[in-house]
């Protein structure tokens, strides 16, 4: 029990206090990720007779979306360079591209789950497609809600003239999420794709 | 809670009501919120109860046909649900609300709009699960629902096999709004503290309270991508659990435990946060070795994640995995075996107050040893072997969570309650319920440690006479008469404490931590200026070694406000209607229909950006008479 | 100064659009060697996939290196986001090999 005091807590602001929180949630995000790469891991030999992974994944596809989805990231971190030197044109043109590249990607996930639904591969006919959709399918509806956000967030600065430093933890915290997004795509191309398609 | 109007913030925006139906369905002050849920957790760990008073009357003697076979597996399986997540975690939950941002010195949690889209998500989940009783029949698969049993078909038939939707949905609901609690949980500690509480310096419920929620948020996940995997085999006929399609039956398992075993420490750490505060101030002394108490807690969260599959040992993993697990279930003792030391030595040589916290904190530890010690007994894979599935367990369960969490969570009540009411419950009457319900948990579930050895199987509806089960479920169903006694006798004791007790001071204990610095009930603001903190225990080193009041922190005030005002947020629908929409969508997936899945997703949506773009002004509350 | 502001959580100076391209570039060849290597037929699945899950690694670091350059994140928001994707891996690998041993 000493006088003086220990080393006196920073009062953190809200803006980062919002961040920390995602990071948070994002992580409890990677936990349900990673017990749905399990399930695909487990369960992806489970082909029931129809096509597998080896036969159906076109890698030429799949590294078209890979390409969009990373463009997206980097056009974001333009977009949030713009927002932090004021340059309000810029930061709207660029959130547009991510937002456009988003929904991209989602139109070729979409694409290519008809296609694979065309040729036998429908969500319960194996426990491999089963898998497959699900672990995929929930990321791309992370993408649909990440383009969702995106949306709102370009209505938000259209509607005003420029972004108040204030605001800024708003964009931040999209990009945290746009972020993490793209990084759990790497982890599925990486071991669903590729690994399935070699492997 | 103060019924003045709130000045407004100068915006044209109308006072803001502080009593009245409204004022709590649109609060977001954490104390309300811990208010809602403690309440709601009592309501629900009656109706838990009334499930389990069914259970005993049926066992009670055998060959009895008093409840069908059918209703006794939908009884025993709303029991563990109700009790596990509807009763032991948010009440703990709502404690930690309640108290957590007082001893850390801070005004509200983090992410206060958060905070009440959790609670309104921890309702909306359980009125979902519990309305299968008027919708068809609740979950009867057993409170971890196994595969194949809960895919439904031949093993589990039925008029209208449905429950198991409502066990998928109403859990995952009510799990989301646990996530997120856990998350505001983590930034609030970490991030809320009044200057000078380095982490060293919180109080041990804030430690238990930050390493459960640290739990809950990698926990909880593989239950939601479970249930999630559940839906989908029931809504869209994949076949995940389903051996014929090449599902597999022991993934339900091992994503379950992953989920599931955390879980019972996170029923527990919260309970053992309050023993920590309890145990001090009625010995008259600190706690004794705080820092091994604070490793113990971080150390069983750690190893937490590293013993789950020794709910499996009997599926057929081997002998070399379940080693492995039996060796770290045996260690994950260890660290607990230290806090009942340390507990066992703050009292040695305290000045001790026997009040009725003090009884249920030390009739805590006799039970919770008792508890851990059979828990040691299933962790030997071969000795599991003869009594996993039988009674055995279900003694070491209930010792853990009746003996453990409910007498420690009874603890917290007696102690906080002047608190949180402003009025100080009648310690004759508590007593009274302290040895009936200490007698009659002991009558009920010590039986069963020797059904268990003798052969009985647990969740069998009814018993062939003369195996030797008959004295003993008699005595055991005895007593719960006296466990229920006990208990109506302490609801009993808070309904007349809140309307006629006698009113509590701010600091009725002669307590060690900051809410005891506060009136009771705290003040909606709870704290006049942020107080400066100058060592561990930071009441009590204001008591020895200053004038017995707070110090405020210079600048340490986030948001400006006039003088003598505090601006705090505003309360808001929103939360209320985001739980509403969630509804809408849990109900139209387990109808199947898309329409309303829709309508309800677009509801979740809309609430969600309203929430992230609502510029909320604030309201500016005035301070009332003197600090703190 | 740089400390301070790095301190403060506003953006190092002298960080910009060029950090952006050259991160994004390494990205890309990273991405590109990942899938030249999956359709190579000569590499053996036991090299191959270490190697995926290597780059896989490499990149998701990446990334989140990269938006931590962005602004100074606390170090213990990066121990729990370190912890979090152990323990994903954990989780991963532990019930996948226990679903399908032998």
């Amino acid at each position: 029990m000493s006088g003086a005091p220990a080393d006196l807590e920073p009062r953190s602001g809200p803006a980062e206090r919002t961040r920390f929180g995602i990071w948070l949630w994002l992580a409890s995000d990677s936990a349900l990720f990673a017990s749905l790469f399990a399930t695909y891991l487990s369960l992806r030999g489970a082909t029931a007779g129809g096509p597998s992974g080896a036969q159906l994944f076109d890698l030429r596809l799949t590294a078209v979306a890979t390409f969009v989805l990373l463009s997206s990231s980097l056009v974001l971190g333009l977009a949030l360079e713009a927002l932090q030197a004021g340059r309000t044109a810029a930061l709207r043109a660029w959130l547009g591209c991510t937002a456009l590249l988003g929904l991209g990607f989602v139109g070729l996930q979409a694409a290519e789950f008809t296609s694979y639904a065309r040729r036998g591969l429908t969500f319960a006919h194996s426990d491999f497609a089963s898998a497959f959709y699900a672990l995929v399918g929930f990321h791309g509806l992370h993408v649909t809600f990440g383009v969702l956000w995106l949306g709102s967030l370009l209505a938000f600065t259209l509607r005003r003239p420029a972004v108040a430093p204030r605001d800024f933890w708003r964009f931040e915290a999209a990009s945290l999420y746009w972020y993490f997004v793209d990084v759990v795509w790497v982890v599925i191309f990486s071991v669903v794709y590729l690994l399935g398609k070699a492997g | 809670m103060s019924a003045l109007t709130h000045a407004p913030l100068g915006l044209g925006q109308p006072p803001v009501p502080a009593s009245g139906l409204r004022a709590w369905l649109t609060t977001v002050d954490h104390k309300r919120i811990g208010i809602l849920y403690m309440v709601s957790a009592l309501g629900f760990f009656v109706l838990g109860g009334l499930e389990a008073f069914l259970i005993r009357l049926q066992l009670a003697r055998p060959d009895s046909h008093l409840i069908s076979a059918a209703l006794f597996n939908q009884l025993f399986t709303m029991h563990g649900l109700t009790m596990i997540f509807l009763a032991v975690m948010p009440f703990s939950i709502g404690l930690i609300n309640f108290i957590v941002p007082l001893q850390l010195g801070a005004r509200d949690v983090a992410f206060p709009r958060l905070n009440a889209v959790s609670y309104w998500l921890f309702l909306s989940g359980g009125l979902i699960l519990n309305s299968s009783w008027l919708l068809g029949g609740a979950p009867n698969a057993g409170w971890y629902n196994y595969a194949p049993l809960d895919t439904g078909g031949l093993l589990n038939p039925g008029p209208d096999p449905r429950g198991i939707d409502f066990y998928v949905l109403g859990l995952q609901v009510a799990g989301v709004g646990t996530v997120l609690s856990g998350v505001n949980f983590v930034v609030t500690i970490l991030r809320l503290r009044a200057p000078g509480m380095s982490p060293l310096r919180m109080p041990l419920f804030v430690w238990t309270a930050l390493i459960t929620s640290v739990l809950i948020v990698f926990a909880f996940p593989p239950l939601t991508a479970n249930l999630a995997l559940l839906m989908l085999d029931r809504l869209f006929h994949t076949g995940f659990f389903d051996v014929g399609r090449g599902g597999m039956v022991l993934l339900w398992q091992q994503l379950f435990w992953m989920f599931g075993h955390p879980e019972v420490y996170i029923l527990i750490l919260p309970a053992f946060g309050a023993i920590s505060e309890i145990v001090p101030v009625f010995s008259r002394k600190a706690l004794f070795g705080y820092p091994a108490m604070v490793f113990a807690i971080v150390l069983i969260a750690f190893l937490a994640f590293m013993v789950w599959s020794h709910h499996m040992f009997t599926v057929g993993m081997g002998p070399l995995i379940n080693s492995v697990f039996a060796a770290s279930s045996m260690i994950i003792a260890v660290p607990t075996g230290v806090k009942i030391f340390n507990w066992v030595a703050t009292l040695a040589g305290g000045r001790l107050r026997l009040d009725t916290p003090l009884l249920y904190a030390v009739g805590f530890l006799f039970t919770f040893v008792i508890g851990g010690t059979s828990g040691v007994m299933l962790a030997v894979p071969p000795a599991d072997f003869q009594y996993s599935g039988s009674y055995f367990l279900v003694a070491h369960i209930h010792y853990v969570l009746v003996g453990g969490s409910l007498l420690a969570l009874l603890a917290a009540i007696h102690y906080w309650f002047p608190k949180i009411t402003g009025r100080l419950l009648d310690d004759r009457r508590g007593r009274w319920g302290f040895w009936l319900v200490f007698a009659g948990l002991n009558i009920t579930f010590f039986p069963m440690h020797f059904l268990g050895l003798f052969g009985m199987p647990r969740r069998i509806d009814t018993y062939p006479p003369n195996l030797g089960f008959d004295t003993l479920n008699l005595i055991s169903t005895i007593g719960v008469f006296v466990l229920g006694a006990g208990l109506l006798i302490a609801l009993a004791n808070m309904r007349r404490a809140l309307r006629h007790g006698a009113l509590a001071g701010p600091d009725p204990w002669d307590g060690r931590t900051l809410e005891w610095a506060v009136a009771s009930p705290p003040p909606e603001y709870n704290f006049a200026r942020i107080p400066l903190v100058r060592g561990r225990d930071a009441l009590w080193v204001e008591k020895r070694y200053g004038d017995g009041h707070l110090v405020p922190a210079a600048g340490a005030e986030e948001e400006h406000a006039p003088e003598g005002f505090v601006h705090l947020p505003s309360p808001t629908p929103l939360p209320l209607v985001l739980a509403g929409g969630v509804t809408v969508l849990a109900y139209a997936a387990i109808y199947s229909a898309l329409l309303v899945a829709l309508a309800g997703a677009g509801i979740v949506v809309a609430s969600i950006f309203l929430l992230m773009y609502d510029r909320d002004p604030g309201q500016l509350v005035p301070l009332a008479g003197d600090a703190p | 100064m740089e400390d301070a502001a790095r301190g403060k959580g506003r953006p190092v100076p002298g960080s910009g659009a060029r950090t952006h391209l050259l991160v994004a570039l390494l990205l890309g060849l990273l991405t590109a060697a990942a899938f030249a290597a999956a359709g190579a037929r000569r590499l053996p699945y036991r090299a191959l996939a270490p190697l995926l899950l290597s780059l896989a690694g490499i990149q998701a670091t990446l990334q989140v290196l990269f938006y931590m350059h962005l602004r100074r994140n606390d170090r213990l928001v990066t121990l729990f986001f370190t912890a979090a994707a152990v323990l994903a891996v954990f989780i991963a690998w532990v019930v996948w090999y226990l679903l399908l041993r032998p």
